[in-house]
Formats: C-alpha cells, structure tokens, sequence
C-alpha cells in the first residue's frame, strides 16, 4: 500500500464531519439573532421553529456518525501536494472571478481557462494561452450575440 | 389535448432541438466524468432566449442520448461514461474485446430505445393521473409525502444512510438561508441583499457537479500523457430476428428500469443491476454472462435508460425529483415558467404533453445519430482532460452567472464547486443534498401549513386517511430498509 492510499485514524470522512458540525453549530448559536421572531409570528411553529430543528438534527446526526466511526480506519486526506494543485485552483479562479468585476468577462474567464489547463498538466504555453483565449472569445461573443445574455 | 400538442411540435426549432439534444447527449455522455447531470446543467443557458417546448424537449434530448453515450464508453474502454452504464461494460467490453465492439453498440442503442419507448407510455399514461390525484392534496398530504421521498432517498439511495442523511440534512439548510416562505422574516442572510432570495438552484448544482469534477480532475491528475487504446470497430449488423430472440430480456428489463426509476432517489445504477442479475438468472447460459453474453448488454442499457421515463412521473407529476439528473431537469422547468407539480397538467397540459410526445418519436433519431455518431464518440473519448475540462470551467461560470445576471451565484457556484470537492472525496453523496435543497423549503412550508391551521396539533398528519397511508409508507419503508441491513449483517 503506498503511502497516498494507506488508511488513517483520523482522516478526509473525519475532518468533513467535523467542519459540517462546526458549521451546525455555529448556525445553532447565531440562529437568534439570524432570525428575528416578532410578536405576531411567536405562534408555533414560527419562522425558527424548522431551522433549529433540523440542525439540532443535523448536529446530532454528525455526532452520532464521528461515535460511530470512532475505531474505523478512514481514507487519507490526501497528498498535500495534490491538496495544494486544487487549493491553488480555487484561489486562482476566485481571483479570475474578481477580474470580472474590473476587467470584464473576457478576460476574467480566459484566465480561469488557462488556469484550469495548466492545473491539467498542460504545460505547452502556446496551446494553454491559446485554447484559453479562443475558448474565452466563442464563450463571451456565443453568450453576448447568440444569447443575448448582458455580460459584465 | 395531445393532438393540439401534437401541432405544437410541427416547428423546425423544434426539430433542431431534439437532434441536437440527441447529438450532444450522446457525444457528452461518451466521455467519462461528464454524466448526464452535468451536460443539462451546462446547457440550461443556451435554453433562455427559447420557447418552452424547444428548450425542454432539447435538455430532455441531451438527457436520453448522454444515458446511451454513456454506453459506447463502457463498451469500448471499460470504463462507464456515466455510473448506470457499468453493468453495460461487464458484458460490452468482453464483445468488444473479441472483436464485436460495433455489435456491442448497436444491441446497446436498440435497446436503450426499447427502453427509452416504454418508459415514455408509461410516463404519458401515469403522471396526469397522479397529479389530479395529488390536486387534492393538502398541507398534512404534501407534508407527508415529501417526508417519504426524502427518507426513500437516505435509505435505498445506496452507500451509508448516515451519510446519505447527513447531506439531505445540509441540502435542507441550505434551502433554510433567505426570506422565510410564510412570515417572509430574513434567514441567515447576514444583512445581505443577495441572500434573500436564497440559494439559486442551478448555480448551486453546476458548482456541485460541474466545478466539483474540475477540482477531482485537478486532484487526480495523471503524470504524463495517457494514450487510450480504443478497439477497432468492425462492420456489424444486428439483425430483427437477433431482437426479438431478446424482446422477453427487453421488456422485463424496461418494466424494472422504468417502474424502480419512479422511487425517488434510487437512480439508473441499482436497475440496470437488476436487470442484468435478472437477465442472467433467467438465461439458459447464464455461464456466458461476463464473457460477452448480448442479453448482458441489452438488459441494463433498456433498464437504465427506461428509468429517463419513470424518474419523471414524480418529478412532473409531483414536483418530487427522483435522483439528480431529474432534479436538475425540475430546475430548468421552474425556468421556463412549467413549475412541476399537480397544477403543471392544469395550467400547461399543451406544453407537457408536446415533450412526452417529443420524447417519445425522438426514439427514431435516437437511432439514426446514434449508429452515425460511434465513430464521432470514440474521437471525442480521446480528448485529453487539460483540452476538455477548462471549457467545464468556462460554461459553469457563464451557466451560473445567466440565471440572474448577479455574479454572486457565480460566487455561489464556486462555493458549492469546493464543497462538492470535499464531499465527493469523503465519499459523502450529492444527490440527497441536492433533493434537500429542492424539497426543504416546500415541505416546511406544507407542515408549517399543516400546523398552523390545526392550532399546533399533530393530529392533522393522521387524520386523513392519504396522509396516514403516507406515514405507513414510511414506516413500511424504515421496517425494509432495517430487514435489508439485518439480513446483510447475518450473511456477513
């Protein structure tokens, strides 16, 4: 078993479960104040009547599954160097999304193309910059002419 | 009725429409990684500026032809375009390595189009009674009923309930952020404009299926160029008297996709395993079968593609999507103004009718692109993931960003594309999310409903004699689902 596949402890099913009961929880505290009840919805049930329900379910539900899981050996994380390329792509693309707002749709999803191909493994600069780009301007001029759709 | 939409469908956009559905379901489906749920998606834009019958009847066209793309290549490379399509390859791949790959296909298309024309009776003939049944619903009836189609999903979806309910619990929150369905009070919306109006559908679904498959594609990526060896293709022939040696295979094997299919959440896969076991079961050589037998080709390909027909009973009839590819296609009817449920007969009877009457003569196109389009798939098939999956980058962005205008539900889709990542490697399913997502907002509506008009009393969930046949149905269900588990543990 190489080092990539070999089972963990504490691994990717673990570390899901964990951010989702975080984020429940999180959700449980703030919901007061995230939802308001005025005095002519206090009838039950009101408008926090269901969402508390369901993530004190949802709490209970992930909790129950990280017991239930305690001893199970779990799927790793992943290669960090792996973890990495598809981190760096997020933060690219969000990047390229923010181009969007600044330099128009053009050349923001052009740079999400090029990105995304040499994230691939793509590593002919002439084909990724070129294959972005076409790629970009059939997108952009197909959507703006074809589909009358207003682009940033 | 069906003759007015039968005139509905005399349009050339209309014709245009279906062959090129056809055509580019097909050539998507082909390619692995690109299952049905994500061509739809990626190609709900192209359907704004169209009339709803063209635009439904093309994403509908995509969804058949990308459940038979998906076959060419599990056949020729053994590897299943799209989950459903992995029993074809067991028997598809040992013809094509014997040299039978274009005879392999062909048995799969005519099949698939078996499937594809019964599923489509069917549908004609049950989802118009069951939604002037479903007229009659009230909230206690809604309210049930959705909770049996969201526990049917967590418990036969396949994979790990505890899973499985824990993303139907998320989808259902998720489905919780905006303005509340009946007091309209801000939820979660963090003073946010945008938020109000929640969560877009589409936005949300191109992140979890489309953007998601950038990031594992990026995740998984291979060093080096892999060259993918693809069988030749023969001239073959199938001949009427080799079909109708199988029409029992056939029929049966339709009759499980399209009725399984209706069972909200149990997908195309389970089917088209059926289907083969059964097949297999019933064959005076079951030996053959994993050798190359043609019954094991023909017997998923009709199941899983008769489940096209039978997923949309509840989607259309009841507004309950069935796995995801069908939620997907409940997304672009809600876009096109068709809101599916028990009213769509009443107030776009013209409509629905049109496509079930597309859907069912779009059988003889099936067949003509299909046998000119193996050729075309194998090309396709060969493109590298670095040349094909920035254009999945592209559309996902231009699909979310054409819903509204907004560059938040691109912000969305990217969100729901990392989450999608993080599920889809924790082995978490995405279909009971996306059913949450679809469901939750109604179903408190109709309990809400329900409780409110009863003064808070639960008494309305079994006072009328459908809703506590819909509470039996879950009880029922939860009792067969625990005697499935048992009986597995004991033969563990």
């Amino acid at each position: 078993m190489t080092n990539a596949n070999r089972l963990t402890r504490i691994g990717i099913q673990s570390l899901t479960s964990v951010i989702l009961l975080v984020s429940a929880i999180c959700a449980l505290a703030i919901v007061d104040t995230q939802i308001q009840v005025f005095s002519l919805d206090d009838e039950w049930p009101n408008a926090r009547s269901f969402p508390v329900l369901v993530l004190g379910v949802l709490t209970l539900t992930i909790l129950f599954r990280l017991a239930l899981n305690w001893k199970c050996e779990e799927g790793p994380i992943g290669p960090s160097q792996q973890m990495i390329r598809v981190i760096a792509l997020l933060l690219t693309t969000a990047c390229a999304l923010v181009c969007i707002h600044y330099m128009g749709f053009l050349v923001g999803v052009a740079l999400s193309a090029i990105v995304t191909s040499f994230a691939l493994g793509e590593r002919r600069i002439a084909l990724t910059f070129g294959l972005g780009i076409i790629l970009a301007l059939i997108v952009t001029f197909g959507a703006r002419e074809g589909l009358s759709i207003p682009l940033p | 009725m069906i003759w007015e939409a039968f005139t509905a469908l005399l349009d050339i956009w209309v014709v245009v429409s279906a062959v090129v559905g056809i055509v580019s379901g097909i050539i998507i489906g082909a390619i692995p990684g690109l299952g049905p749920t994500m061509a739809i998606a990626l190609l709900i834009p192209v359907t704004f500026t169209m009339d709803p019958i063209p635009a439904m009847i093309l994403l509908l066209g995509v969804y058949q032809g990308s459940i038979f793309g998906g076959s060419i290549s599990a056949i020729l490379l053994n590897v299943p375009g799209t989950p459903s399509s992995a029993a074809t390859a067991i028997d598809g791949f040992a013809m094509a390595q014997r040299g039978e790959g274009g005879r392999a296909l062909r048995i799969a298309l005519f099949a698939s189009v078996f499937g594809n024309f019964f599923s489509c009776i069917v549908l004609m003939a049950m989802a118009e009674p069951l939604a002037r049944i479903a007229l009659d619903f009230g909230p206690a009836e809604m309210a049930n009923l959705m909770l049996f189609a969201l526990l049917v999903i967590v418990l036969f979806g396949g994979g790990s309930r505890i899973d499985a309910l824990i993303m139907m619990l998320v989808g259902i929150c998720a489905g919780i952020v905006g303005l509340d369905p009946i007091s309209g009070t801000p939820r979660f919306t963090f003073g946010t404009f945008s938020l109000e109006t929640g969560f877009q559908l589409i936005p949300v679904l191109v992140g979890l299926f489309a953007m998601s498959e950038v990031f594992i594609q990026v995740f998984n990526r291979a060093h080096g160029d892999t060259k993918i060896e693809v069988p030749e293709l023969r001239p073959s022939k199938v001949s009427f008297l080799e079909l109708w040696k199988i029409r029992a295979t056939l029929f049966l094997s339709s009759v499980i996709g399209t009725f399984v299919g209706i069972l909200p959440g149990v997908g195309s896969t389970v089917p088209a395993f059926m289907s083969y076991n059964l097949a297999r079961s019933r064959s005076k050589e079951p030996k053959e079968f994993g050798k190359g037998a043609v019954e094991g080709v023909a017997a998923p390909e009709a199941a899983n593609n008769a489940v096209t027909g039978g997923a949309l009973v509840p989607t259309l009839a009841l507004g309950i999507p069935g796995d995801a590819v069908t939620a997907v296609i409940l997304g672009a009817f809600m876009l096109q103004g068709l809101a599916p449920g028990p009213f769509l007969f009443r107030d776009h009877g013209v409509e629905v009718y049109a496509i079930f009457e597309a859907l069912l003569i779009s059988s003889l196109p099936t067949v003509t692109f299909g046998l000119m389009l193996f050729q075309v798939a194998i090309h396709v098939i060969r493109i590298k993931p670095q040349h094909l999956f920035p254009t999945i980058a592209v559309l996902a962005i231009l699909g979310a960003f054409s819903v509204n205008n907004s560059m938040f539900d691109v912000w969305v889709m990217l969100g729901a594309g990392a989450l999608g990542f993080l599920f889809r490697r924790s082995g978490f399913p995405l279909p009971p999310l996306l059913i949450g997502l679809i469901l939750g907002a109604p179903f408190e509506q109709s309990l809400r409903q329900a409780l409110l008009t009863s003064g808070g009393s639960v008494q309305v969930f079994v006072d009328s004699p459908i809703a506590l046949s819909f509470l039996l149905l879950v009880a029922f269900s939860v009792c067969v689902s625990l005697y499935f588990q048992f009986k597995r543990g004991k033969d563990d």
